[in-house]
């Protein structure tokens, strides 16, 4: 419990009881919209992978078509992960 | 290309290989979590390492290359298919790391077990991981095999070839358990990536430079740079390769099982990222490769031959070429060993460890080292089969091993989840994809994987409805694990 009122200290910058909760709270809702928004990109980026090439760049036989694309969704993959991840701490 | 450069390469190999697993040892402690998990404390930069060197293997310049030899572009679509699915690391990574410490998991499976309070579950998530990991690893093999006869025109035979590679795989596994394992991968995901890349800047220059190569590729083989182009990447086809490569860093223990090792999440983002850098340049140079190879060589019989052929041309030196074989000898070995570990680790913790007297962790250790070299004769066994089509056998193992999928979802975010729904969805979904591979039956056109996924979500959805979850458990596993994201800032 001290641990936990620690840390949400730490996280919330705030020292009386009642805000400890609702920092809290609000830092859990912040979070959530996090998830969800990152959810919603990771599905975007991965289905872009299938309809861009299939759909849009099937009649595009050259390096700045499919390949460039999937080369930069790749890129795109390694930045998504980097965002998500850059909230972790120990 | 002379058998003796190529036998004195692999000595080479082999010392400097073995060196570094027996330096390996220093530091070691006892039990099964230092044995299999490095205590929990691997870094991530070594983490980042031993991931690439384990999930890349001979595939990527055999097989992939082969794919982009015969398939085009698409072969690139499904590789970066794969490589955005470690976005389930980014997600499923903390979750494993912190249940992994907190209830002490060594598998992946006997956390299954244990959340859904069955060692049913365990037993048999740890044994369908076998059924469809052993040939996994037969394929590594006979992609060495394939290619040292390749290479040296039959010099070294497929048998040799296969035999070398399993007797190093059995040692580097053995020595200090993931110690040398994850040494050994960094040594190994190092030549892998410096003698590819210096190989495929080699060859592309030699075809002139990368405009020069696309403008033929573009000229000469029209629709290998689209899809579905030629018609070899038709969409069912892709979207059959590519699910189960998508959920591969979930499906896959020997590379989930990495998830438990990194105790911090600092070094869990360190793996997770160096990983994608790694990945991004290897993938690139496979495919370069492939195209390279179609460039040069345009009438080969089977993908398969790409790299083989372009490793015997006048493109590559000799001495280049033979450190690229090396290099890929590396990335199978160092795949095979961590399968190794990992399914040793469940056969002796899930299988020994919930039969009656297994409990003692010093046996199941002891069983755990005697099981490796078994596993590796049996994926000799399969390799001499010298089965064909190497990239597709490798994703059908994938295939396989997607079934488990939504019972590790489920274990995370669905309290209804019961021990008889995993169980319905690993064995029959397990026994469906199976049957499908054998009979080379594509339902509506469509392949194994996708009725496999399909089928393992609706049992496990539909009888986990109809069954008793273990509400404690879930409670305890899903309760810690809300607190733990947050305080560590995960999603």
């Amino acid at each position: 419990m001290l641990q936990e009122a620690y840390i949400v200290t730490k996280l919330c910058g705030k020292r009386t009881g009642e805000s400890y909760k609702l920092r809290r709270e609000e830092t859990g809702a912040k979070m959530k919209r996090r998830g969800v928004f990152f959810v919603a990109a990771a599905l975007f980026l991965v289905l872009l992978a299938y309809v861009v090439p299939y759909a849009v760049l099937s009649g595009v036989d050259a390096w700045y078509g499919s390949f460039l694309f999937w080369a930069a969704f790749g890129l795109a993959a390694i930045l998504l992960n980097a965002a998500i991840t850059s909230s972790w701490r120990d | 290309m002379g058998v003796g450069l190529v036998v004195f390469a692999l000595i080479l190999y082999v010392l400097v290989g073995a060196g570094v697993a027996v330096l390996a040892r220093g530091g070691a402690g006892r039990g099964m979590a230092e044995y299999f998990l490095w205590n929990r404390s691997m870094g991530g930069f070594i983490g980042a390492l031993s991931y690439s060197a384990t999930t890349y293997s001979a595939f990527m310049l055999v097989g992939l290359a082969g794919l982009t030899y015969a398939g085009g572009v698409g072969a690139l679509g499904f590789e970066m298919v794969y490589f955005s699915g470690l976005v389930l690391v980014a997600f499923f990574g903390p979750r494993f790391l912190l249940v992994g410490k907190k209830f002490g998991y060594v598998t992946p499976s006997e956390m299954l077990g244990d959340r859904y309070g069955s060692r049913g579950v365990a037993i048999v998530a740890a044994l369908a991981s076998c059924v469809f990991l052993i040939p996994y690893s037969a394929v590594q093999l006979a992609g060495i095999g394939y290619l040292l006869s390749g290479v040296t025109d039959g010099g070294i035979s497929f048998t040799a070839g296969t035999l070398v590679a399993t007797a190093l795989a059995v040692a580097f596994a053995l020595v200090a358990g993931i110690r040398s394992v994850a040494w050994t991968d960094a040594l190994q995901v190092l030549i892998m990536l410096v003698t590819a890349t210096i190989a495929v800047l080699l060859v592309v220059s030699s075809l002139g430079g990368f405009g020069e190569l696309f403008g033929r590729v573009a000229e000469e083989h029209p629709g290998a740079l689209s899809v579905p182009g030629g018609g070899f990447f038709s969409f069912s086809v892709f979207l059959g390769l590519t699910l189960p490569w998508f959920f591969f860093s979930l499906s896959n223990p020997q590379v989930s099982q990495r998830l438990f090792m990194v105790g911090t999440m600092r070094n869990l983002r360190r793996m997770l990222l160096g990983f994608l850098v790694i990945g991004f340049v290897y993938t690139m140079v496979a495919v370069v490769w492939g195209f390279a190879a179609l460039v040069r060589f345009p009438n080969l019989e089977s993908g398969d031959l790409a790299t083989p052929s372009l490793l015997s041309s006048d493109l590559v030196p000799p001495v280049v070429g033979v450190i690229v074989i090396v290099g890929i000898l590396a990335a199978a070995i160092s795949t095979i060993d961590s399968i190794l570990l990992t399914l040793s680790s469940m056969v002796a913790r899930d299988v020994y460890g919930n039969s009656p007297g297994g409990a003692d962790e010093g046996r199941q250790l002891l069983v755990g080292k005697l099981v490796i070299p078994v596993i590796a004769v049996l994926a000799l066994l399969f390799a001499g089969l010298q089965l064909d089509l190497i990239a597709v056998l490798a994703v059908s193992s994938s295939a396989g091993l997607l079934v488990t999928v939504p019972a590790i979802i489920g274990a995370f975010f669905w309290k209804r989840g019961t021990a008889a729904g995993v169980l319905s969805s690993i064995i029959l979904s397990g026994l469906f994809v199976t049957y499908l591979e054998v009979t080379q039956t594509r339902l509506l056109g469509q392949a194994s994987g996708v009725w496999g996924l399909l089928a393992a979500v609706l049992l496990y959805v539909g009888v986990s409805l109809v069954t008793t979850a273990p509400d404690r458990k879930a409670e305890e596993f899903l309760g810690y694990l809300r607190g733990a994201l947050k305080d560590k800032g995960a999603l």
